[in-house]
């Protein structure tokens, strides 16, 4: 028998039929470890008679925290999964109709559940970048996860939105890796406000949450404290301030609009209000010492589009931020309304990108010696400050325009203050640092010549600013300021950057967060007021046209305050720089993409020691 | 019988991503002893590509396995090389075994140990002394690969089909794999084997001719226009390929007159057999994974397919499907309309596209254009009796449907009227869950006992509030005259004033059809936009829960009986996505699919929601800010929430007005 011909024909089996073999095993391999996967499943009974729930999808790596090695610190990043109504409709409708279309957008197009995905984040450790967790929330799917509060503490709840469920999550992290529901505060328990943004937690462990959007229903709306306010409905205006329970109990719900009409002018609402208003709080912060809360305003939280000839109202954007006296917790009052100034750049013709437009954020300072807060424009490209947010009526000034700092971070950075996107503000516990992520502008946004900036992470020295006590010198009221910083030497300094994506415009960071956890010699952790790193998240609203590539970035802080991309944070899958939320498997399961809006540094409550 | 009942290579239903979760990965969850999570959902889920490549490999490798145990009747003893064959098929099928396994995320069982031990004993039995036990193993192995391919049994004569198609297959795999592998100068043994291989792809190709015209695709267009009807070609040619060169070899091996040309022959045929035979399974192995092409059109039956006119698939539906005026809707990616209503945004967002799309019927073209309310273009055209198609145009691009319309003139009331839109969405309801593909009756023909509860609600919950009075938005419908009956009943006992007209600080309540719904709202918010219109609210009767009218306004209400974003409901949302592209979800179609399916998702009373575009305005360029929402939502770029408790609805509800 000649050999010649099968022999052929059993190496070309062989081959083809092993490569088929292995294609299959990798294959298998991805989703081995979806077998073993932990499944913990904690309930809470909402307002309405129904079960609400987290689900903890636990991995291996997760079950084996603290066997060995040092103890843990995660950062846990509030997430929603990525689904039909994110997705262009071009490619949902890419449906399979020939051999050679894929089906796997049908199965991404799915709505999945959103997420507190529980990342560990101790540096320097095998699991470093892993998700080791995956908390699912049910059964509201879609509930576009936002903020989180500004920080955690041991003890803290974490009080966690969704910007279109309208609902408030409480989450009991003490014993992380998992994660247990505390409590959920639905719109029906919420009537005179829609839309929740971000919170801050109390030193009893309540929080204080901004909702952004109007009354659930139109007309009058009656607050806790009797006051009424009309409203024009459901995520429009105005918007309230409400302090939660440890279980998501609103405590008190309070007005953010005042009894008084506010500027007809710069406060647009859509309809029409009788008392015109700008009362949309997004941003807020709290100094207990000091009595005082502060909240920005940052725009009428819907848009539709009634004439599709006309761009829609820049008076929609609000220029404005509030003070509110909380001597008694559970009556906070709005003490003024302050309009940031318009600065050096602004001009009548394109009111859109004001440097007081869009407040998106503010962040107080820390020390009792200090009594000042900062505010930032995500359209006007500014940040303003204010030395004294106790007096009646406190005075901002801009301190620095971000054309000063878009050169530094990548590509473009002509004219990079208007549009600069900023997000996340906040100051370093010490008061000598203020840090500020930026998305960037995406070019073209200011016309056909627009190169566009890129987006990152800025540091700003401010110890001088907050030196000059009552009466800062520091204003920005020239052209040249906005691009050269602040000729006032008490003005802030670029301490250091980092950019984001520096390669392309637009692309950097909405949110970020200190680490405030360090450990010690003993294994430890302790709280800290000098952070050595801050996370950030490229991720804004999808359905805004600003998604972001999803990536979870880890920034280091140099003692001399200069920014580095943390190279060795890496994603488990790709094996590249950052942690990316765009992957196939979770521990919950193979749904898809997924939208990390913000996050917080946390501990289990054994692994910190104050 | 309709490819509907042919539930195994042909997909249930007319637009599916993929074949019928409980058909394209059953033998995954046969060896996986738990079906995995995305096979959970129910049929009309996509089957993720992994498990296609997975199902291929493991059938088509079983299906060698099976064929090189099964030939040993008539084969006697393997040479090496197709020993080496059969060891590597079973490696192969026990590694895609394993990954099946591993995909599905639940440990091996009875089904995948018994999978795993007659696929290696077929080889491992092969250099025996008695390699003809193999066939026992190799038995098995057929057993399984009948069960997948075929699917259940009990549904004769398909099953015996399909199940003869594998049986076909594998023997026909085996005989190729014997002939190329081996040669001898005993001519006795491989003649044999021949007859077999010729007998084998002579049966499956006839079978699968069976089903390919039994069962669809039914026009040639769609054989070769689609993947299903390519593949479902590929069952029949192949197995045709394995006969017709098996039955050349032997036809010229005989005239080749000397023994070295007869090797030349046999040389040049059989690897091309062996190749055709391996297709010819691995095409029946896709034809579950791959969406079919619509059943053929049937008189009175809602038809709703997909059409490609060079920018993607577009989902066509039409209805009633009767001899007259009959509705047509186009939606899709690129979907432009114009008319009357074009200039309207009937949901911002959606993408910009050429123009021209039209549907032609005899010699007439009529444009699609908007409809108030309702996604997509809309045409109203003359089907008369015998029409055997219509063609959907755009630009220079044609493509025939085929329909039949039958010669019954009894179409639903409001099927082609200004609710017709709303009357095909119930339809699409009840085909998405394999139900009645029939129009009508027409939801706007009554009022639904649980909107009547819903309308009292909200009037109590009006006057509760103390709003000043209320203004009702009907049209001429039965279900709205009803409906504006019942709240002015409510409006009465509760002594809230009616007015004809909303005052400034009165409510609006709006019980008309979408189309009437969504200029009303429209108007009402633009005239809110500079004189204190309807501040106490505009409040929409259930069935006005989609994006068409929601998104006309910055704000509305409705009473609702379930959550929108709750399990149930999305997986209707999810499920008519995947299904029909760019149809609007609707509460209409929401009952329709949960009374089909037995889906139950109602609350005991109706609680008020409200609706509301939110998207957080941005920064981007002017007009972009608001991205493409898709329309595959309650509310696209917006949210519809719980915002109290239950409704007091008063007296139980009694029959329909």
């Amino acid at each position: 028998m000649s050999l010649l011909p099968q022999s052929r024909w059993a190496r070309r089996g062989l081959v083809a039929l092993a490569s088929a073999a292995v294609v299959a095993g990798v294959v298998a391999i991805p989703a081995s470890a979806q077998g073993t996967i932990d499944k913990v499943r904690s309930e809470v009974t909402g307002a309405d008679g129904k079960d609400y729930w987290v689900e903890n999808n636990l991995t291996p790596e997760a079950r084996r925290q603290s066997a060995d090695g040092p103890r843990k610190e995660y950062a846990l990043v509030w997430a929603g999964d990525e689904n039909v109504a994110d997705t262009a409709v071009a490619d949902v409708r890419n449906l399979p109709g020939s051999l050679l279309d894929p089906v796997d957008k049908v199965r991404d197009a799915a709505p999945g559940p959103d997420f507190l995905a529980v990342v560990d984040v101790t540096k320097g450790t095998p699991d470093y970048g892993k998700v080791v967790n995956t908390a699912t929330v049910g059964p509201l799917v879609e509930n576009e996860p936002h903020h989180m509060q500004y920080s955690w503490r041991k003890g803290d709840k974490i009080y966690a939105g969704g910007l279109f469920s309208a609902a408030t999550y409480v989450f009991d992290v003490a014993a992380l890796p998992e994660v247990r529901l505390s409590g959920i505060s639905l719109p029906s328990q919420t009537l005179c406000g829609s839309v929740p943004d971000a919170y801050w937690v109390l030193k009893d462990g309540t929080a204080y949450g901004t909702y952004m959007g109007g009354p659930v229903a139109p007309g009058p709306c009656r607050y806790t404290h009797g006051e009424v306010r009309t409203g024009n409905g459901f995520a429009g205006s105005p918007g309230s301030v409400i302090r939660f329970d440890q279980e998501g109990k609103n405590l008190v719900e309070a007005p953010a609009a005042t009894e008084t009409p506010e500027d007809p002018t710069q406060c647009l609402n859509m309809p029409a209000l009788g008392n015109p208003t700008c009362a949309n709080p997004h941003g807020i912060q709290v100094r207990e010492d000091l009595n005082t809360m502060v909240t920005s305003d940052y725009a009428e939280p819907r848009s539709i589009i009634l004439d599709p000839v006309k761009n829609p109202s820049p008076y929609l954007r609000r220029p404005t931020v509030r003070t509110w006296d909380i001597s008694d917790l559970n009556t906070p009052k709005v003490k003024s309304v302050q309009y940031l100034p318009t600065g050096p750049r602004s001009g009548g013709v394109d009111p859109l990108r004001n440097e007081n437009r869009a407040v998106m954020e503010t962040t107080v300072t820390n020390r009792p010696e200090h009594k000042g807060a900062f505010a930032q424009t995500m359209q006007g490209g500014a940040i303003f400050y204010t030395p004294d947010i106790t007096a009646d009526n406190p005075e901002w000034k801009e301190v620095f325009d971000l054309g000063t700092a878009a050169p530094e971070l990548g590509v473009g950075g002509e004219n990079g203050g208007p549009s600069a996107n900023g997000g996340w503000i906040q100051t370093s516990a010490d008061d000598t640092t203020l840090y500020h992520a930026t998305i960037g502008r995406k070019a073209g946004t200011l016309g056909p010549d627009d190169k566009g900036t890129a987006g990152g992470v800025i540091a700003l020295d401010i110890e001088k600013l907050l030196a000059s006590g009552e009466t800062p010198s520091c204003s920005i009221d020239t052209i040249e300021e906005t691009t050269a910083g602040g000729a006032e030497s008490d003005c802030p300094t670029i301490k250091g950057t980092v950019g984001i994506n520096p390669d392309q415009t637009g692309a950097g960071p909405h949110w970020g967060a200190l680490d405030n956890l360090e450990r010690g010699d003993d294994g430890y952790y302790r709280h800290t007021d000098q952070p050595q790193r801050l996370a950030t998240a490229n991720y804004f609203v999808a359905r805004t046209g600003l998604d972001g590539d999803h990536r979870l970035c880890m920034t280091d802080i140099a003692p001399d305050g200069s920014l580095s991309l943390d190279e060795s944070f890496k994603d488990e899958d790709t094996g590249d720089t950052c942690v990316s939320f765009n992957r196939q498997h979770w521990p919950h399961g193979d749904f898809g993409n997924a939208k990390p809006h913000s996050m917080l540094f946390v501990a289990a409550d054994e692994d910190i020691r104050d | 019988m309709t490819s509907m009942s042919f539930t195994t290579l042909v997909p249930a239903g007319g637009l599916l991503p993929a074949g019928p979760a409980g058909d394209a990965p059953a033998l995954l969850r046969a060896v996986a002893g738990a079906a995995p999570a995305v096979l959970a959902r129910g049929p009309q889920d996509g089957v993720p590509f992994a498990d296609t490549a997975l199902r291929l490999v493991l059938l088509t490798a079983l299906a060698v396995v099976a064929g090189t145990g099964l030939v040993r009747v008539l084969a006697g003893a393997p040479g090496r090389a197709e020993r080496v064959v059969a060891g590597v098929a079973a490696l192969v099928a026990v590694s895609a075994a394993v990954a099946a396994v591993t995909r599905s995320g639940a440990g091996p069982n009875a089904w995948t140990l018994f999978l795993l031990a007659v696929t290696v004993a077929v080889p491992a039995l092969l250099p025996g002394p008695r390699p003809v036990l193999a066939v026992l193993p190799a038995l098995a192995v057929t057993a399984l690969l009948v069960l997948q391919l075929a699917g259940t049994p009990g549904v004769a004569p398909w099953f015996a089909l399909d199940a003869g198609y594998a049986v076909a297959g594998s023997l026909a795999a085996g005989a190729a794999v014997h002939l190329v592998t081996t040669r001898t100068d005993d001519d006795t043994r491989p003649a044999r084997v021949r007859v077999l291989g010729i007998a084998a792809g002579t049966v499956g190709a006839v079978l699968a001719a069976v089903r390919l015209a039994a069962a669809g695709p039914f026009t040639l267009t769609d054989v070769h226009g689609t993947g299903f009807g390519r593949a479902a070609l590929v069952t029949v040619v192949a197995p045709a390929a394995v006969a017709a060169l098996l039955l050349a070899e032997s036809v010229l091996g005989r005239r080749a007159g000397n023994r070295v040309r007869a090797d030349e022959v046999r040389d040049r045929v059989r690897t091309p057999a062996v190749l055709a035979a391996i297709t010819a399974v691995g095409a029946a192995t896709l034809l579950a994974a791959l969406p079919a092409p619509a059943p053929a059109a049937v008189p009175g039956q809602a038809l709703l397919r997909a059409v490609d006119l060079g920018t993607g698939p577009l989902t066509l539906a039409v209805a009633p499907m009767r001899p007259g005026l009959n509705l047509v809707q186009l939606t899709g990616a690129g979907v432009t309309v114009t008319g009357p209503d074009a200039t309207m945004p009937a949901g911002h967002g959606d993408p910009g596209a050429p123009a021209g799309y039209a549907v032609r019927t005899a010699d007439r073209d009529v444009p699609f254009t908007a409809r108030s309310g309702a996604p997509g273009g809309w045409a109203l055209v003359d089907l008369p009796e015998g029409t055997t198609s219509i063609t959907v145009t755009a630009g220079g691009l044609a493509r025939a449907v085929p329909v039949d319309v039958g010669t019954d003139r009894g179409a639903p009331a409001g099927a082609t009227g200004a609710d017709g839109p709303e009357c095909l969405s119930a339809a699409v309801g009840r085909i998405l869950a394999g139900g009645d593909p029939a129009l009508g009756p027409c939801p706007s023909e009554s009022l639904d006992p649980a909107d009547v509860r819903g309308l009292r609600g909200t009037v109590r919950a009006l006057a509760s509030r103390g709003a000043p009075g209320l203004a009702i938005a009907g049209d001429v419908s039965p279900r709205s005259r009803a409906a504006a009956d019942v709240v002015r009943a409510a409006a009465g006992a509760a002594g809230l004033p009616v007015r004809p007209a909303a005052g400034p600080d009165d409510a609006l309540v709006v019980v008309s059809g979408w189309q009437h719904a969504a200029t009303t709202v429209r108007d009402t918010a633009r005239a809110a936009q500079t004189t204190p219109t309807a501040l106490g609210g505009t409040y929409l009767a259930p069935w006005l829960l989609t994006g068409g009218v929601l998104d006309q306004s910055p704000g509305t209400l409705l009473p609702l009986d379930f959550g929108p974003q709750e399990q149930v409901p999305q997986r209707y949302v999810r499920t008519l996505a995947a299904v029909a592209p760019g149809s609007a979800p609707s509460l209409s179609g929401l009952r329709a699919w949960a009374a089909t399916s037995g889906e139950t998702y109602a609350d005991p009373a109706p609680s008020l929601y409200g609706a509301a575009p939110v998207s957080v305005p941005m920064t981007a360029d002017p007009g972009d800010h608001h991205g493409a929402p898709n329309r595959a939502a309650w509310f696209p770029g917006g949210a519809v929430v719980r915002i109290g408790s239950a409704l007091d609805t008063g007296d139980p509800a009694g029959p329909t007005p």
